[in-house]
């Protein structure tokens, strides 16, 4: 009894903090339309810059606070809005989605040039010293502000979304985000508002979580997830449902850490840090269902021209040749860092696939990578064609397991779901001794090619080449069939898809496995490349960073995978001739993501210059080209 | 005039019927209480001045929007708890106010992702001329019949209004629906191109399809349509021949005089 009250109090202190973290994220996605995947960055940095202050610096308590949450909040939330969210207002969840993803690597790489991983921080709690027992179980003084600021913070929200009229204004469009598509001055200024008093709540959560985990970078970006779940359980728009979720999530974790037998800990160690993921997939899977809904369409997006079969094969035949000549011309490391480039470019001709052509988002695809370097490795070191093959097809069947359920969920929905599938697959997968061997290192071998030595890096570099050309050819030849046309049509169009008679649930699923079974394939090769793979190679952050880089390049053609895969693998490598950051890789990407957030297509896919309009020859009257879609000028961008 | 269409003519079966349809949108209510009948083989006309809450019908009949009240039935078949993609397939095809265009592929392959869809649905059932023809080619003979014969390969941003509502309609025609609506398919289109409109709506009525046509064109809905029902504020205020619903003083005040005057 003693007990269950002690983990029902602790739980609810973690669920105060998870209901301000998510609070500030509905206060930001209901007012200005965009889900912000860099809050919990946002909270990170100002627990460091708040420790900064205060400890490294000295500075007196209250004067760092309110630095932090007066003055660095605000700004960042500012800054964010000014940015690009505004720009974003219009834009597609898609896009909105890349470019806060976006702002998170940045953030996180900025953060960790300043605070260098390497050495350990100690942020201790307020009043350090004080502690009271309330219902029999000695608390901090940290915890009991925990809980003491929650209230506050709910108190705080209440007063200004009931009581004053710039926040009835924002509890207008909390309520009814229809009201969010309409364009004018005084939304611009209640998104803003949504901006500030988001990334103040994200910063409160920060300082306040801090102490109570550690301060450590990744760890509290990623406890965002807990937010994320909170946050969905109020559907993104209802505050008391989200202050309800962040406590049950928090009372979850506890009672597992109390209840949870001994025999699952031992079988699944990650389970229990896994929870708030298991949470998050299973709050979005209840959800209630999405009506697809005709919106029409405010910017016409045109597709990069896709290549014809024959050009393809001269393309491929061409890359082949240049392969051969690099192989003979790089250093060693060269040849190792190209060769990995094509092997990340088959992981990202699988996002091509299913955000290119399908228009989802997976955060999740270097995980089906990772599964398919397991599958290969475990059957017969990896060095049999049946182990690849066999990575391809668990590889794609699992992707098709995590899309059945998730595939009623669109756009930022399923972003999330795979986002927690992804986590809870490191956690309780990846992270197992059982998986990747003890250590983490789990050997792969190459399958053998009659005639050639696969054992040489140079022969290497040709096969992985090839099978990069080879997928690419699959994929071209994909998108110019009927199924292609589907995936594209369902795409611009989920309603006139309906109307013609074709169900998006099917299609969707087939392009999740189709792209979960190449996203395998160039696991598994990977993983022969390497020798031997672990859970880091195949983190959520690896699979962010590897999307936007295509993003950049080009997510919907397969010159700019091959790109994306090449800088993925090449950025690390630079690192070393750059001292004063440590996270090239995610400061590059991260910015080159805000930097082409107008290019819908990336830089390989950009427009060609004939624009010119075509007019039906029927047209006796001329009609001018300024009012092409006139009607649709004053359209709006959906939600959710 | 009363709210309750009479069946225009004993004969025909009625292709699709709507029944006490009622819509709320917040506090607007968006339709109320909404009855209309096509028969197979008419055009009939749905009028009313902006806002009237015609569009929110489509989405009713199509699946797009749930009701709060009232059925849908096609073919005699209730469809009200059906999902938009199984309606489509028992024969029902629209068109969008607002372009709901696939804006990546070409017009033409716009037009053969409904040509391919209507394929799919119709393996196994009873052969169709059309399926011994190629989608490519079958793609093309629906972009010659709206008159865009020539701009298979153009993308569909750089068409003119006019032009890409053709390419819905040729899109929504590919699936050879045995309804189809059209929602305010003149708009933008040039006088020559609603020529090839008004012929195609004569013909398709001719082969026995049940058309209920959106349209602002008083003249094009005189010419074409057998029976009119005028919506206002989401209710029926009138309904019958063209020429009686627009003698009606309720439809004048509404609608026909504000629009004429506004021409
Ligand atoms: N999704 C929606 N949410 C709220 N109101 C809507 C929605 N769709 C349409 N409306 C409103 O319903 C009414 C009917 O709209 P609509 O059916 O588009 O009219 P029409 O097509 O006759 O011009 C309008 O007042 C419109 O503003
Ligand atoms: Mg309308």
């Amino acid at each position: 009894m003693n007990e269950l009250v002690a983990l029902t109090v602790v739980g609810v202190v973690y669920g105060a903090v998870y209901a301000i973290t998510a609070s500030g994220l509905v206060v930001t996605y209901a007012t200005s339309g965009v889900f912000n995947f860099a809050h919990g960055a946002v909270g990170m940095v100002a627990a460091f810059s708040y420790w900064e202050l205060s400890v490294n610096h000295g500075l007196p308590v209250p004067l760092a606070l309110a630095i932090v949450l007066l003055v660095e909040a605000p700004a960042l939330g500012l800054l964010v809005e000014l940015l690009f969210a505004r720009q974003l207002h219009a834009a597609s969840t898609e896009r909105s989605l890349m470019v806060t993803l976006g702002l998170l690597l940045v953030l996180v790489g900025a953060a960790s040039s300043i605070w260098s991983p390497e050495s350990a921080r100690i942020l201790p709690g307020f009043f350090p010293g004080y502690s009271a027992r309330v219902l029999g179980v000695n608390l901090t003084g940290q915890e009991i502000l925990v809980v003491g600021v929650a209230v506050a913070v709910a108190g705080a929200l209440w007063a200004l979304l009931e009581h004053t009229r710039h926040g009835v204004a924002m509890k207008a469009i909390v309520d009814d985000p229809e009201l969010l598509s309409m364009a004018g001055a005084s939304h611009a200024r209640i998104a803003r508002s949504g901006w500030v008093l988001g990334s103040v709540l994200a910063a409160i959560a920060g300082i306040l979580l801090a102490p109570l985990v550690t301060l450590d970078i990744t760890t509290l970006t990623l406890l965002v997830v807990n937010g994320y779940a909170a946050a969905v359980v109020g559907r993104l728009k209802n505050l008391p449902l989200t202050f309800m979720g962040g406590i049950a999530l928090g009372l979850l974790q506890s009672y597992a850490v109390g209840y949870m037998p001994q025999s699952w800990q031992s079988w699944l160690p990650g389970i229990r840090t896994a929870l708030p993921m298991l949470f998050l997939f299973a709050v979005l899977l209840v959800l209630p269902h999405d009506r697809i809904r005709a919106v029409g369409q405010a910017v016409a997006r045109r597709a990069p021209r896709v290549a014809g079969g024959r050009e393809s094969l001269g393309w491929s035949v061409g890359l082949a040749a240049v392969a051969i000549a690099a192989g003979g011309l790089l250093s060693g490391i060269g040849v190792v860092t190209v060769s990995q480039g094509f092997a990340y470019g088959i992981i990202a001709l699988s996002m091509v696939l299913l955000t290119g052509y399908a228009g989802q988002v997976s955060l999740a695809q270097l995980t089906f990578a990772g599964v398919g370097a397991f599958v290969a490795g475990r059957l017969s070191g990896g060095s049999t064609w049946l182990g690849i093959l066999a990575a391809v097809a668990i590889a794609g069947a699992l992707g098709v397991l995590v899309a059945l359920p998730a595939m009623r969920l669109k756009g930022l929905y399923l972003a999330l779901s795979t986002l927690a599938f992804a986590q809870a697959a490191t956690y309780v997968f990846f992270d197992s001794s059982h998986v990747f061997g003890t250590g983490g290192a789990l050997a792969v071998g190459r399958p053998g090619i009659p005639g050639i030595d696969v054992s040489s890096g140079r022969a290497e570099l040709v096969v992985l080449a090839v099978a990069f050309a080879l997928c690419a050819i699959g994929v071209l030849a994909l998108r110019r069939s009927t199924l292609g046309r589907r995936l594209v049509a369902m795409s611009d169009s989920p309603a006139a898809c309906a109307t013609l008679g074709l169900s998006q649930r099917p299609l969707g699923i087939a392009a999740f496995g189709m792209s979960a079974a190449l996203a395998g394939f160039g696991g598994a090769l990977y993983g022969g490349l390497q020798g031997q793979v672990g859970a880091n190679d195949f983190g959520l952050f690896g699979s962010m960073t590897l999307l936007l880089l295509a993003v950049i390049f080009g997510v919907r053609t397969v010159s700019g995978a091959l790109v994306a895969g090449m800088a993925f693998a090449a950025l690390p490598v630079l690192q070393s001739h750059v001292s004063w950051m440590t996270d090239l890789l995610g400061v590059v990407t991260g910015a080159g993501v805000v930097l082409v957030g107008r290019m819908p297509n990336g830089i390989f896919g950009m427009e060609r210059p004939d624009r010119r309009a075509v007019r039906s020859p029927a047209a006796a009257a001329r009609v001018p080209e300024a009012n092409r879609h006139a009607e649709l000028a004053g359209d709006h961008a959906s939600i959710s | 005039m009363q709210a309750s269409p009479e069946a225009p003519g004993s004969g025909p079966e009625i292709a699709l019927e709507v029944e006490e349809i009622s819509v709320r949108f917040g506090g607007l209510q968006a339709l109320q209480d909404v009855s209309l009948e096509v028969p197979a083989g008419t055009v009939c006309g749905l009028v009313g001045p902006n806002g009237a809450g015609k569009t929110t019908l489509f989405d009713v009949i199509t699946g797009l929007l749930e009701p709060d009240r009232g059925r849908v039935r096609v073919g005699g078949v209730d469809v009200t708890s059906l999902p938009a993609h199984r309606r489509a397939k028992m024969g029902l095809s629209r068109t969008f106010q607002r372009l709901e265009l696939f804006w990546s592929l070409s017009a033409g392959d716009n037009v053969k992702v409904g040509v391919e869809a209507s394929r799919a649905r119709r393996r196994g059932g009873s052969a169709h001329p059309d399926d011994a023809a190629h989608p490519e080619s079958t793609a093309r003979m629906l972009m010659d019949r709206v008159g865009l014969g020539d701009l298979a390969e153009a993308a569909v941003d750089c068409l003119t209004t006019g032009s890409a509502r053709l390419v819905e309609l040729a899109r929504a025609l590919a699936v050879q629906p045995r309804i189809i609506l059209l929602d305010e398919p003149g708009s933008g289109l040039d006088s020559a191109e609603r020529a090839v409109l008004a012929d195609l709506l004569r013909d398709l009525a001719a082969s026995g399809t049940a058309v209920l046509l959106v349209e602002h064109d008083v003249d094009l809905v005189m010419r074409t349509c057998e029976h009119v029902t005028v919506l206002d504020f989401g209710k029926v205020i009138a309904s019958g021949t063209p020429h009686e619903v627009r003698s009606s003083p309720a439809v004048q005040a509404a609608y026909l005089g504000s629009s004429e005057a506004s021409r």
